[in-house]
Protein backbone atom coordinates (compact mmCIF):
# COMPACT_ATOMS: atom_id res chain seq x y z
CA UNK A 1 0.00 0.00 0.00
CA UNK A 2 1.56 3.52 -0.86
CA UNK A 3 1.92 5.95 1.78
CA UNK A 4 -0.06 9.46 1.72
CA UNK A 5 3.34 11.12 0.46
CA UNK A 6 3.66 8.59 -2.38
CA UNK A 7 0.15 9.38 -3.05
CA UNK A 8 0.48 12.70 -3.22
CA UNK A 9 3.67 12.63 -5.50
CA UNK A 10 1.46 10.50 -8.06
CA UNK A 11 -1.10 13.09 -8.00
CA UNK A 12 1.48 15.69 -9.00
CA UNK A 13 3.05 13.28 -11.50
CA UNK A 14 -0.47 12.34 -12.84
CA UNK A 15 -0.63 15.98 -14.01
CA UNK A 16 2.27 15.83 -16.86
CA UNK A 17 1.97 12.24 -17.84
CA UNK A 18 -0.46 9.42 -17.48
CA UNK A 19 -0.37 6.90 -14.53
CA UNK A 20 1.33 3.65 -14.77
CA UNK A 21 -0.99 0.83 -15.13
CA UNK A 22 1.14 -0.51 -11.93
CA UNK A 23 0.39 3.43 -10.05
CA UNK A 24 -3.10 3.07 -11.21
CA UNK A 25 -3.97 -0.21 -9.59
CA UNK A 26 -2.46 0.74 -6.29
CA UNK A 27 -4.50 3.85 -6.29
CA UNK A 28 -7.48 1.74 -6.90
CA UNK A 29 -6.61 -0.45 -4.36
CA UNK A 30 -6.38 2.08 -1.80
CA UNK A 31 -10.04 3.64 -3.42
CA UNK A 32 -11.39 0.15 -2.68
CA UNK A 33 -10.49 -0.17 0.78
CA UNK A 34 -11.34 3.70 1.85
CA UNK A 35 -14.72 1.48 2.06
CA UNK A 36 -18.61 2.21 0.41
CA UNK A 37 -19.63 5.74 -0.68
CA UNK A 38 -16.24 7.26 0.10
CA UNK A 39 -13.75 5.88 -3.01
CA UNK A 40 -13.82 9.18 -4.89
CA UNK A 41 -12.15 11.16 -2.47
CA UNK A 42 -8.58 8.71 -2.72
CA UNK A 43 -8.98 9.63 -6.44
CA UNK A 44 -9.03 13.14 -6.11
CA UNK A 45 -6.35 15.57 -7.25
CA UNK A 46 -5.51 12.67 -10.26
CA UNK A 47 -5.31 13.57 -13.58
CA UNK A 48 -6.70 10.27 -15.44
CA UNK A 49 -7.29 9.02 -18.67
CA UNK A 50 -10.85 8.25 -19.81
CA UNK A 51 -9.96 4.30 -19.68
CA UNK A 52 -8.58 4.98 -15.88
CA UNK A 53 -11.95 7.09 -15.17
CA UNK A 54 -13.88 4.15 -16.18
CA UNK A 55 -12.35 1.76 -13.70
CA UNK A 56 -12.59 4.30 -10.89
CA UNK A 57 -16.33 4.98 -12.09
CA UNK A 58 -16.44 0.92 -11.36
CA UNK A 59 -14.82 1.21 -7.88
CA UNK A 60 -16.94 4.17 -6.76
CA UNK A 61 -20.32 2.02 -8.37
CA UNK A 62 -19.67 -1.14 -6.69
CA UNK A 63 -19.26 1.11 -2.89
CA UNK A 64 -22.67 2.62 -3.94
CA UNK A 65 -24.16 -0.52 -4.81
CA UNK A 66 -27.91 -1.01 -6.86
CA UNK A 67 -30.39 1.50 -6.20
CA UNK A 68 -33.83 1.10 -5.24
CA UNK A 69 -36.99 2.68 -6.74
CA UNK A 70 -40.24 3.71 -5.64
CA UNK A 71 -43.55 4.38 -6.80
CA UNK A 72 -43.31 7.92 -8.61
CA UNK A 73 -46.64 9.32 -7.50
CA UNK A 74 -50.01 7.81 -8.29
CA UNK A 75 -51.06 9.17 -11.61
CA UNK A 76 -48.30 7.82 -13.95
CA UNK A 77 -49.86 4.12 -13.94
CA UNK A 78 -46.76 2.13 -12.14
CA UNK A 79 -44.33 4.51 -12.65
CA UNK A 80 -41.08 3.42 -10.45
CA UNK A 81 -38.32 5.14 -10.54
CA UNK A 82 -35.05 5.31 -8.61
CA UNK A 83 -34.50 8.07 -5.75
CA UNK A 84 -32.25 10.37 -7.75
CA UNK A 85 -32.34 11.10 -11.55
CA UNK A 86 -29.69 11.58 -14.13
CA UNK A 87 -29.44 14.79 -15.88
CA UNK A 88 -28.67 15.38 -19.56
CA UNK A 89 -25.95 18.27 -18.73
CA UNK A 90 -23.90 15.77 -16.37
CA UNK A 91 -20.59 15.33 -17.44
CA UNK A 92 -20.04 12.45 -20.00
CA UNK A 93 -18.26 10.18 -17.88
CA UNK A 94 -21.20 9.45 -15.22
CA UNK A 95 -24.13 8.54 -17.46
CA UNK A 96 -22.22 4.64 -17.70
CA UNK A 97 -22.32 4.61 -14.06
CA UNK A 98 -25.38 6.09 -13.30
CA UNK A 99 -26.80 3.24 -15.58
CA UNK A 100 -24.77 0.88 -13.78
CA UNK A 101 -26.20 1.95 -10.07
CA UNK A 102 -29.58 1.59 -11.98
CA UNK A 103 -30.59 4.63 -12.42
CA UNK A 104 -33.47 4.98 -14.89
CA UNK A 105 -34.88 8.32 -14.73
CA UNK A 106 -33.43 10.90 -17.07
CA UNK A 107 -34.19 14.85 -16.74
CA UNK A 108 -33.68 17.09 -19.90
CA UNK A 109 -33.49 14.16 -22.14
CA UNK A 110 -34.86 16.18 -25.09
CA UNK A 111 -31.57 17.98 -25.35
CA UNK A 112 -30.57 15.52 -26.16
CA UNK A 113 -29.73 15.56 -30.49
CA UNK A 114 -29.23 19.38 -30.58
CA UNK A 115 -26.63 19.59 -27.50
CA UNK A 116 -25.04 16.13 -28.23
CA UNK A 117 -25.87 12.81 -28.91
CA UNK A 118 -27.57 10.08 -27.01
CA UNK A 119 -24.80 8.53 -24.21
CA UNK A 120 -23.86 4.88 -25.84
CA UNK A 121 -24.81 3.85 -22.05
CA UNK A 122 -28.34 4.85 -22.51
CA UNK A 123 -28.74 4.23 -26.40
CA UNK A 124 -27.89 0.62 -25.44
CA UNK A 125 -30.93 0.28 -22.75
CA UNK A 126 -33.97 -1.05 -24.58
CA UNK A 127 -36.23 2.57 -24.68
CA UNK A 128 -38.83 0.88 -22.27
CA UNK A 129 -36.18 0.38 -19.58
CA UNK A 130 -35.76 3.76 -18.35
CA UNK A 131 -38.08 7.20 -18.19
CA UNK A 132 -37.13 10.45 -19.79
CA UNK A 133 -38.82 14.25 -20.12
CA UNK A 134 -38.34 16.26 -21.93
CA UNK A 135 -37.99 20.07 -20.48
CA UNK A 136 -40.46 22.39 -22.82
CA UNK A 137 -38.99 25.87 -23.25
CA UNK A 138 -42.45 27.09 -23.58
CA UNK A 139 -42.92 28.93 -20.25
CA UNK A 140 -42.40 31.28 -18.62
CA UNK A 141 -41.30 33.30 -21.92
CA UNK A 142 -43.77 32.10 -24.16
CA UNK A 143 -47.19 30.80 -22.39
CA UNK A 144 -49.02 30.66 -25.46
CA UNK A 145 -46.97 30.01 -28.18
CA UNK A 146 -48.79 26.27 -28.72
CA UNK A 147 -46.28 25.92 -31.88
CA UNK A 148 -43.25 26.15 -30.35
CA UNK A 149 -43.85 24.10 -27.55
CA UNK A 150 -44.98 21.48 -30.32
CA UNK A 151 -42.20 21.79 -32.87
CA UNK A 152 -39.67 21.72 -29.82
CA UNK A 153 -41.25 17.83 -28.62
CA UNK A 154 -41.39 16.68 -32.50
CA UNK A 155 -37.92 18.04 -33.93
CA UNK A 156 -36.00 16.45 -30.81
CA UNK A 157 -37.31 13.46 -31.37
CA UNK A 158 -36.20 13.32 -34.92
CA UNK A 159 -32.87 14.09 -33.87
CA UNK A 160 -32.53 11.99 -31.21
CA UNK A 161 -34.17 9.20 -32.07
CA UNK A 162 -35.64 8.14 -28.51
CA UNK A 163 -38.97 7.36 -29.52
CA UNK A 164 -41.09 9.57 -27.11
CA UNK A 165 -40.85 10.73 -23.78
CA UNK A 166 -42.51 9.84 -21.07
CA UNK A 167 -43.19 13.49 -19.58
CA UNK A 168 -43.77 16.41 -21.15
CA UNK A 169 -42.54 19.11 -18.34
CA UNK A 170 -43.41 22.77 -18.66
CA UNK A 171 -39.61 24.30 -18.29
CA UNK A 172 -39.94 27.02 -15.59
CA UNK A 173 -43.18 27.09 -14.82
CA UNK A 174 -45.73 29.59 -15.21
CA UNK A 175 -45.50 32.98 -13.88
CA UNK A 176 -48.57 33.22 -12.22
CA UNK A 177 -52.06 32.08 -11.56
CA UNK A 178 -53.05 34.03 -14.87
CA UNK A 179 -50.48 32.37 -17.06
CA UNK A 180 -51.31 28.91 -15.99
CA UNK A 181 -55.14 29.75 -16.17
CA UNK A 182 -56.31 26.58 -14.65
CA UNK A 183 -54.46 24.58 -17.27
CA UNK A 184 -55.58 26.11 -20.08
CA UNK A 185 -52.56 26.87 -21.48
CA UNK A 186 -50.97 26.63 -24.53
CA UNK A 187 -48.37 24.07 -23.34
CA UNK A 188 -50.77 22.00 -22.12
CA UNK A 189 -52.82 22.06 -25.40
CA UNK A 190 -49.77 21.23 -27.15
CA UNK A 191 -49.15 18.44 -24.48
CA UNK A 192 -52.44 17.10 -25.68
CA UNK A 193 -52.05 17.33 -29.56
CA UNK A 194 -48.81 15.25 -29.02
CA UNK A 195 -49.99 12.79 -26.12
CA UNK A 196 -52.50 11.65 -29.19
CA UNK A 197 -49.79 11.25 -31.54
CA UNK A 198 -47.99 9.08 -28.78
CA UNK A 199 -44.98 11.52 -28.61
CA UNK A 200 -45.29 12.26 -24.68
CA UNK A 201 -47.31 10.64 -21.94
CA UNK A 202 -47.55 12.62 -18.64
CA UNK A 203 -47.96 16.65 -18.29
CA UNK A 204 -45.24 17.73 -15.65
CA UNK A 205 -43.61 21.13 -14.66
CA UNK A 206 -40.59 22.09 -13.37
CA UNK A 207 -42.06 25.16 -11.51
CA UNK A 208 -39.87 27.96 -9.93
CA UNK A 209 -41.46 30.39 -7.57
CA UNK A 210 -42.38 33.97 -9.26
CA UNK A 211 -43.10 37.46 -7.32
CA UNK A 212 -44.77 39.60 -9.73
CA UNK A 213 -43.47 42.74 -8.84
CA UNK A 214 -44.27 46.28 -10.68
CA UNK A 215 -42.09 49.41 -9.89
CA UNK A 216 -42.54 52.89 -9.25
CA UNK A 217 -42.61 53.40 -13.46
CA UNK A 218 -44.59 50.70 -13.86
CA UNK A 219 -42.39 48.23 -14.96
CA UNK A 220 -43.06 44.62 -13.92
CA UNK A 221 -40.37 41.72 -13.37
CA UNK A 222 -40.94 38.44 -11.97
CA UNK A 223 -37.95 37.88 -9.22
CA UNK A 224 -38.02 34.40 -8.14
CA UNK A 225 -38.44 33.75 -4.08
CA UNK A 226 -39.28 30.37 -2.60
CA UNK A 227 -41.60 32.01 -0.36
CA UNK A 228 -43.52 32.47 -2.74
CA UNK A 229 -44.77 29.06 -4.24
CA UNK A 230 -48.09 28.35 -2.10
CA UNK A 231 -50.52 30.17 -4.99
CA UNK A 232 -49.10 28.61 -8.05
CA UNK A 233 -48.52 24.90 -6.37
CA UNK A 234 -51.80 24.89 -4.62
CA UNK A 235 -53.63 25.90 -8.64
CA UNK A 236 -51.66 23.56 -10.17
CA UNK A 237 -52.83 20.60 -7.62
CA UNK A 238 -56.20 21.94 -7.72
CA UNK A 239 -56.24 21.82 -11.43
CA UNK A 240 -55.72 17.79 -11.41
CA UNK A 241 -54.14 18.32 -14.35
CA UNK A 242 -50.03 18.09 -13.58
CA UNK A 243 -48.88 14.40 -12.91
CA UNK A 244 -45.46 15.54 -11.97
CA UNK A 245 -43.55 18.64 -10.04
CA UNK A 246 -39.90 19.77 -10.03
CA UNK A 247 -39.72 22.46 -7.48
CA UNK A 248 -36.80 24.09 -5.34
CA UNK A 249 -36.25 22.71 -2.01
CA UNK A 250 -33.85 22.04 0.64
CA UNK A 251 -32.91 22.48 4.17
CA UNK A 252 -34.05 25.40 6.27
CA UNK A 253 -36.79 26.11 3.30
CA UNK A 254 -40.03 28.14 4.21
CA UNK A 255 -42.37 26.21 5.95
CA UNK A 256 -45.11 27.14 3.59
CA UNK A 257 -43.25 26.04 0.97
CA UNK A 258 -42.54 22.63 2.25
CA UNK A 259 -46.65 22.39 3.12
CA UNK A 260 -47.51 22.82 -0.09
CA UNK A 261 -45.19 20.52 -1.56
CA UNK A 262 -46.44 17.71 0.62
CA UNK A 263 -49.98 18.85 -0.28
CA UNK A 264 -48.91 18.04 -3.93
CA UNK A 265 -47.46 14.91 -2.93
CA UNK A 266 -50.58 13.65 -1.35
CA UNK A 267 -52.44 14.37 -4.04
CA UNK A 268 -50.31 11.91 -6.25
CA UNK A 269 -48.25 14.02 -7.70
CA UNK A 270 -44.92 12.99 -8.76
CA UNK A 271 -42.28 14.93 -6.93
CA UNK A 272 -38.75 15.85 -7.70
CA UNK A 273 -36.97 18.00 -5.51
CA UNK A 274 -34.24 20.10 -7.20
CA UNK A 275 -31.53 22.85 -6.31
CA UNK A 276 -30.97 20.77 -2.90
CA UNK A 277 -27.33 22.02 -2.86
CA UNK A 278 -27.21 25.23 -4.15
CA UNK A 279 -30.12 26.24 -2.19
CA UNK A 280 -28.99 24.31 1.37
CA UNK A 281 -25.45 24.28 1.63
CA UNK A 282 -24.62 27.25 3.78
CA UNK A 283 -27.22 26.39 6.36
CA UNK A 284 -26.52 23.10 6.58
CA UNK A 285 -22.41 23.61 6.58
CA UNK A 286 -23.31 26.12 9.92
CA UNK A 287 -25.36 23.48 11.58
CA UNK A 288 -23.09 20.58 12.96
CA UNK A 289 -25.49 19.34 14.96
CA UNK A 290 -27.76 18.42 11.94
CA UNK A 291 -24.54 17.37 9.98
CA UNK A 292 -24.12 14.69 12.52
CA UNK A 293 -27.60 13.54 12.70
CA UNK A 294 -27.58 12.42 8.90
CA UNK A 295 -24.14 10.93 9.29
CA UNK A 296 -22.58 11.81 6.45
CA UNK A 297 -19.49 13.10 7.83
CA UNK A 298 -18.10 16.48 6.31
CA UNK A 299 -20.08 15.33 3.05
CA UNK A 300 -22.45 18.11 2.94
CA UNK A 301 -24.12 17.55 -0.44
CA UNK A 302 -24.80 13.71 0.72
CA UNK A 303 -26.20 15.04 4.09
CA UNK A 304 -28.16 17.46 2.10
CA UNK A 305 -30.02 14.89 0.35
CA UNK A 306 -30.41 12.36 2.82
CA UNK A 307 -32.29 15.76 4.69
CA UNK A 308 -34.48 16.92 1.70
CA UNK A 309 -35.41 12.79 1.04
CA UNK A 310 -36.62 11.72 4.27
CA UNK A 311 -38.45 15.27 4.42
CA UNK A 312 -41.84 13.44 5.41
CA UNK A 313 -45.41 13.83 4.76
CA UNK A 314 -48.21 14.16 7.50
CA UNK A 315 -49.21 10.12 6.81
CA UNK A 316 -45.32 9.72 7.33
CA UNK A 317 -44.37 9.52 4.05
CA UNK A 318 -41.61 11.14 1.77
CA UNK A 319 -42.66 14.00 0.00
CA UNK A 320 -40.08 13.54 -2.71
CA UNK A 321 -39.80 10.69 -4.78
CA UNK A 322 -36.37 11.38 -6.80
CA UNK A 323 -34.30 14.10 -6.95
CA UNK A 324 -32.33 16.26 -8.98
CA UNK A 325 -28.26 17.21 -8.97
CA UNK A 326 -25.68 18.81 -10.88
CA UNK A 327 -23.08 16.42 -10.87
CA UNK A 328 -19.60 17.38 -12.77
CA UNK A 329 -17.22 14.67 -11.64
CA UNK A 330 -17.12 11.33 -10.15
CA UNK A 331 -16.65 12.93 -6.84
CA UNK A 332 -19.64 14.61 -6.82
CA UNK A 333 -21.43 11.80 -7.91
CA UNK A 334 -20.56 9.54 -5.67
CA UNK A 335 -21.12 12.30 -2.81
CA UNK A 336 -24.28 12.77 -3.87
CA UNK A 337 -25.91 9.44 -5.21
CA UNK A 338 -24.03 8.31 -1.76
CA UNK A 339 -27.21 10.09 -0.22
CA UNK A 340 -29.92 7.73 -1.71
CA UNK A 341 -27.91 4.73 -1.54
CA UNK A 342 -28.76 2.23 1.29
CA UNK A 343 -25.27 0.01 0.95
CA UNK A 344 -23.99 3.56 2.15
CA UNK A 345 -26.73 4.41 4.35
CA UNK A 346 -26.60 1.04 6.28
CA UNK A 347 -22.70 1.30 6.73
CA UNK A 348 -23.20 5.06 7.81
CA UNK A 349 -25.70 3.81 10.29
CA UNK A 350 -28.16 6.10 9.03
CA UNK A 351 -31.17 3.99 9.52
CA UNK A 352 -34.10 6.67 8.06
CA UNK A 353 -32.29 5.80 4.68
CA UNK A 354 -35.13 5.73 1.95
CA UNK A 355 -36.60 2.73 0.75
CA UNK B 1 -41.79 35.63 -28.51
CA UNK B 2 -39.04 33.30 -31.07
CA UNK B 3 -36.24 32.17 -29.40
CA UNK B 4 -33.79 34.52 -31.56
CA UNK B 5 -35.97 37.29 -30.38
CA UNK B 6 -33.80 38.57 -27.53
CA UNK B 7 -33.94 41.32 -25.49
CA UNK B 8 -29.98 41.96 -24.92
CA UNK B 9 -28.62 44.52 -22.44
CA UNK B 10 -27.19 47.56 -23.08
CA UNK B 11 -23.25 47.81 -24.49
CA UNK B 12 -22.62 50.18 -21.56
CA UNK B 13 -23.27 47.31 -18.51
CA UNK B 14 -20.70 45.03 -17.03
CA UNK B 15 -22.41 41.94 -18.58
CA UNK B 16 -23.64 43.87 -21.88
CA UNK B 17 -25.12 42.03 -24.99
CA UNK B 18 -26.49 39.39 -22.30
CA UNK B 19 -30.46 38.45 -22.49
CA UNK B 20 -32.92 39.64 -20.37
CA UNK B 21 -36.22 38.33 -19.74
CA UNK B 22 -38.15 42.02 -19.76
CA UNK B 23 -36.27 45.14 -20.40
CA UNK B 24 -34.81 46.67 -17.57
CA UNK B 25 -34.80 44.17 -15.79
CA UNK B 26 -30.97 44.35 -14.49
CA UNK B 27 -30.91 41.59 -11.90
CA UNK B 28 -30.82 37.89 -13.84
CA UNK B 29 -30.24 34.43 -12.49
CA UNK B 30 -27.26 32.33 -14.30
CA UNK B 31 -29.90 29.68 -15.22
CA UNK B 32 -31.63 31.94 -17.15
CA UNK B 33 -28.85 33.03 -18.83
CA UNK B 34 -27.21 29.32 -19.48
CA UNK B 35 -30.49 28.50 -20.59
CA UNK B 36 -31.28 30.94 -23.15
CA UNK B 37 -27.90 30.41 -24.50
CA UNK B 38 -28.13 27.01 -24.84
CA UNK B 39 -31.14 27.43 -26.79
CA UNK B 40 -29.16 30.04 -29.23
CA UNK B 41 -26.51 27.61 -29.87
CA UNK B 42 -29.81 25.02 -30.73
CA UNK B 43 -30.04 27.19 -33.71
CA UNK B 44 -26.93 27.64 -34.99
CA UNK B 45 -26.60 25.55 -38.42
CA UNK B 46 -23.79 25.25 -40.88
CA UNK B 47 -25.20 28.84 -42.84
CA UNK B 48 -25.55 30.69 -39.72
CA UNK B 49 -23.46 30.74 -36.63
CA UNK B 50 -24.62 34.39 -35.75
CA UNK B 51 -26.27 32.66 -32.46
CA UNK B 52 -22.63 30.61 -31.77
CA UNK B 53 -21.03 34.24 -31.71
CA UNK B 54 -23.50 35.69 -29.01
CA UNK B 55 -23.33 32.46 -26.87
CA UNK B 56 -19.44 32.88 -27.33
CA UNK B 57 -19.73 36.82 -25.93
CA UNK B 58 -21.73 35.60 -22.97
CA UNK B 59 -19.11 32.81 -22.21
CA UNK B 60 -15.93 35.09 -22.39
CA UNK B 61 -17.66 37.29 -19.74
CA UNK B 62 -17.95 34.63 -17.61
CA UNK B 63 -14.73 33.19 -17.88
CA UNK B 64 -13.45 36.18 -16.30
CA UNK B 65 -16.40 36.32 -13.92
CA UNK B 66 -15.36 32.78 -12.66
CA UNK B 67 -14.37 32.15 -9.16
CA UNK B 68 -11.22 30.37 -8.22
CA UNK B 69 -13.38 27.73 -7.05
CA UNK B 70 -14.28 27.45 -10.52
CA UNK B 71 -18.18 28.63 -10.14
CA UNK B 72 -20.06 31.47 -10.48
CA UNK B 73 -22.49 33.88 -9.14
CA UNK B 74 -26.20 32.32 -9.26
CA UNK B 75 -27.77 35.15 -9.02
CA UNK B 76 -26.18 39.03 -10.13
CA UNK B 77 -26.83 42.21 -11.47
CA UNK B 78 -25.70 42.64 -15.24
CA UNK B 79 -25.88 46.55 -15.27
CA UNK B 80 -22.89 46.49 -12.55
CA UNK B 81 -21.63 42.96 -12.11
CA UNK B 82 -22.53 42.97 -8.47
CA UNK B 83 -23.06 39.37 -7.40
CA UNK B 84 -26.75 39.41 -5.29
CA UNK B 85 -27.07 36.70 -2.76
CA UNK B 86 -24.59 33.74 -1.60
CA UNK B 87 -25.72 31.17 -3.64
CA UNK B 88 -23.57 30.03 -6.40
CA UNK B 89 -24.17 28.28 -9.71
CA UNK B 90 -22.39 25.52 -12.12
CA UNK B 91 -24.83 26.13 -15.03
CA UNK B 92 -22.60 27.23 -17.44
CA UNK B 93 -19.70 24.70 -17.37
CA UNK B 94 -21.86 22.67 -20.33
CA UNK B 95 -22.34 25.12 -22.20
CA UNK B 96 -18.06 26.08 -22.09
CA UNK B 97 -17.88 21.97 -22.95
CA UNK B 98 -19.93 22.39 -25.50
CA UNK B 99 -19.12 25.10 -27.38
CA UNK B 100 -15.31 23.75 -26.82
CA UNK B 101 -16.94 20.54 -28.84
CA UNK B 102 -18.77 22.31 -31.32
CA UNK B 103 -15.20 24.77 -31.83
CA UNK B 104 -12.77 21.56 -31.58
CA UNK B 105 -11.10 24.19 -29.71
CA UNK B 106 -9.67 23.83 -26.11
CA UNK B 107 -10.39 27.85 -25.46
CA UNK B 108 -12.05 26.95 -22.52
CA UNK B 109 -9.97 23.52 -21.40
CA UNK B 110 -8.80 25.85 -18.19
CA UNK B 111 -12.57 27.29 -17.20
CA UNK B 112 -13.41 23.54 -17.75
CA UNK B 113 -10.49 22.65 -15.18
CA UNK B 114 -11.16 25.22 -12.61
CA UNK B 115 -14.27 23.69 -11.95
CA UNK B 116 -13.19 19.81 -11.61
CA UNK B 117 -15.33 19.02 -14.78
CA UNK B 118 -14.74 15.36 -14.66
CA UNK B 119 -13.47 14.90 -18.33
CA UNK B 120 -10.59 17.06 -17.54
CA UNK B 121 -9.83 16.50 -14.04
CA UNK B 122 -12.15 14.28 -12.22
CA UNK B 123 -12.05 15.20 -8.59
CA UNK B 124 -8.99 17.69 -8.44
Amino acid sequence: MKSDDQLNALRTESQSRPLSRRDFMQVATVAAAAGPGLAATAFAGFSLTRSQRAEAAEVIVQGLGKLPKVKFGTKMDNMMVTRTCICQDWNADLFAPAVELGINFIHKAGYWGRRGPVPDAIKALPRESYYTDITVDNTPRNPDNFDAAYNQVTQSLEANGLKYYDIFRAHFGWRGLEAFNGGDNASYKAFLKLKKEGKVKYFGVSQHPYAKTVDASGGISYPEKADRYAEIIQAEIDSGLIDCMQVWYSYGYPKGAEEVFAKASAAGIGMTAMKIYAHGNDKMRADSARLQELKAGDQVGRALIRQVMTTKRSDGKPIFHTCVSNLHNQAIFEENIGGVSPKVAALDGFEEYLA
Amino acid sequence: MEPDELILSPPEWAFNCFPLPEPDVDVLTMEFVISTMQAQIDLVTEADTSRLGRALHVGHLLTVAQSDAGDWPAVFNARTGESIGSERSLAPLPMFERMNLMLNSSEFDHVLKRAAWGGIHPGS
